[in-house]
């Protein structure tokens, strides 16, 4: 039974695939030439003088800090309300004290603009 | 079949037409965009036709040959210039006439296009690289790491950001003078830092602006007030179309360009336009940003002066407008949508002005100084361009909010009254 569906699946596939590569090239369709001057970025008549590969910075590392404080109180905090009942105030302490250091990150986060919305 | 029926629909549809807009073509481009028989793109890429509205310069013939290659074939190119026809088109152009409907013309070209009448335009520029690479070194043509040359094109080298001083690669480029993110005719030496405009360089001054000819008429004898005051009505809404456009709002734009090209004294800015679309524009990028302080004001003149606090209006020594109670508009901070608000409030109060000279038939008082809306015209002086105050003010602004600093300025340069008669005479 599982053989006949995976030839089936097979077979869809095959075919999917054969569709793909008679569409792409099939005699008669000749292929798109783009001339070159319409490869080029539109400038309004402008050029670009250095090549598209540049390494710019995508800034994102204020807000990934931000991601993984607020995660790890989540994640922590699920199986902590589950004890807390039987632990009581040192659950109560260790979980300050561990939102307390959380929280330095989230206030350097601030001072560097991550929830400045851009 | 499929395709003749695909055909038939498509030569029903406007034709996307881009606009090459040279000197004296603003009134063209306004024509173009108030026509239902085309849909102007702002990329040659979207477009089927190219319609040249003005005179190009011998500077920027490079640039055109350039944009008219990105209209992708089968294309035809509308001629409504007294530039001479290049080589390469004078069998394919399509001549148009001024006193027509010049979107109506464009449609019958292209729509003659699309049933195989002609072949369309050639290419102007070579079907070669720009920046040739195969066989140069190896892999990608490059020439090793950094400063190599991948693809032809050499790699940027690291810099300052200008923000933290890290050291990444800047995006060093020219844009225009056919771009539509600029005034027509201004090229522009730009270097970003990511999306940040690291250096901003003024290379090519846009083309001088033609005003509505009531203007330059004012500047010898008495002409009604009621048509000064339209006429700047319009010019200011066609500036605050121009910033939706940018805001991508292009179908608000297009409704205040129509309402712009039919004003009748006594209508509101806040009807024709939307209330709500105009006052939508303070959240667009960049509106507190672009701020004119000191002696730029002064340079600067007309609205984007009275934008920033500075009260110079030439009306104010007209005894005409002073029996019509006009006192200028002026707005504090010269921010862009300080700028934006400006345009908005002088053109509510210059159609409130035409419809009280309309009831008295008020006329104005030649003495040979007109505020025009772009500022003080003279005859002996033109307004010159200020186009340069951009440099320093858009550096380190984000690139969407520098345009939107640019649409709230009118920099070119006005056209003197000499060659406005010239051209007049000519036609």
């Amino acid at each position: 039974m599982e053989l006949r569906q995976l030839l089936v699946l097979l077979l869809v596939a095959l075919i999917t695939g054969a569709l793909g590569v008679w569409l792409q090239y099939s005699p008669g369709q000749a292929k798109k030439h783009i001339p070159w001057p319409q490869r080029a970025p539109f400038l309004g008549g402008g050029q670009p003088h250095t090549h598209a590969w540049t390494r710019f910075h995508v800034r994102y590392y204020p807000m990934t800090l931000l991601l993984i404080a607020f995660e790890m109180e989540m994640m922590f905090m699920y199986p902590w309300a589950v004890v807390y009942v039987s632990e009581g105030l040192k659950a109560l302490t260790e979980m300050g004290m561990f939102l307390g250091i959380l929280s330095i990150g989230i206030l350097y986060g601030w001072r560097e603009g991550a929830f400045k919305w851009q | 079949m499929a395709v003749n029926w695909l055909r038939k629909l498509a030569s029903g549809a406007p034709v996307p037409v881009f606009p090459i807009v040279g000197r004296a073509g603003e009134s063209a481009l306004q024509a173009l965009y108030l026509s239902p028989a085309v849909t102007v793109t702002r990329s040659p890429r979207h477009a089927r036709a190219l319609a040249v509205l003005g005179v190009i310069g011998q500077r920027d013939r490079e640039a055109f040959r350039r944009v008219h290659d990105q209209v992708p074939a089968p294309r035809v190119t509308f001629w409504f210039s007294d530039t001479a026809i290049p080589e390469a088109l004078r069998s394919s152009v399509v001549i148009g006439e001024a006193s027509t409907d010049i979107g109506a013309q464009i449609a019958r070209a292209a729509k003659a296009l699309y049933g195989g009448q002609p072949s369309g335009d050639v290419d102007m520029c070579p079907d070669e690289p720009p920046a040739p690479w195969k066989g140069v070194g190896d892999g990608h043509g490059g020439e090793g790491m950094m400063g190599g040359k991948p693809y032809g094109r050499p790699m940027a080298m690291p810099e300052d950001d200008l923000r933290d001083g890290l050291q990444l690669d800047p995006l060093a480029f020219s844009i225009g003078p056919f771009s539509p993110l600029l005034p027509p005719g201004m090229v522009v030496e730009c270097k970003l830092h990511g999306d940040v405009v690291a250096q901003w360089e003024l290379v090519g001054r846009p083309y001088e602006r033609t005003l509505a000819p009531v203007f330059y008429q004012a500047l010898e004898e008495p002409v009604a007030i009621a048509d000064l005051e339209l006429a700047r009505a319009a010019s200011h809404l066609r500036g605050l179309a121009e910033a939706l456009q940018l805001a991508g709002l292009g179908a608000y734009a297009n409704r205040l360009r129509r309402g712009a090209a039919r004003l009748t004294p006594g209508q509101s800015v806040d009807k024709i336009g939307g209330s709500g679309v105009l006052r939508a524009l303070r959240w667009s990028a960049g509106t507190e940003k672009g701020v004119v302080e000191g002696d730029a004001r002064v340079r600067l003149r007309g609205p984007g002066a009275r934008a920033a606090g500075y009260p110079g209006d030439a009306r104010q020594n007209d005894p005409a407008y002073a029996a019509l109670g006009f006192k200028p508009v002026t707005q504090g901070g010269g921010t862009c949508v300080a700028r934006w608000k400006q345009w908005i409030e002088e053109a509510d109060q210059a159609l409130k002005l035409a419809e009280a000279a309309a009831r008295s038939q008020t006329m104005s008082s030649p003495s040979g100084l007109v505020e025009s809306p772009l500022g003080p015209l003279t005859k002996s002086s033109p307004l010159p361009d200020c186009s340069d105050l951009i440099d320093s003010l858009v550096v380190g602004l984000e690139w969407s909010e520098a345009i939107a600093v640019l649409s709230s300025f009118d920099l070119p340069a006005v056209r003197d009254l000499d060659s406005t008669r010239a051209r007049e005479d000519a036609s």
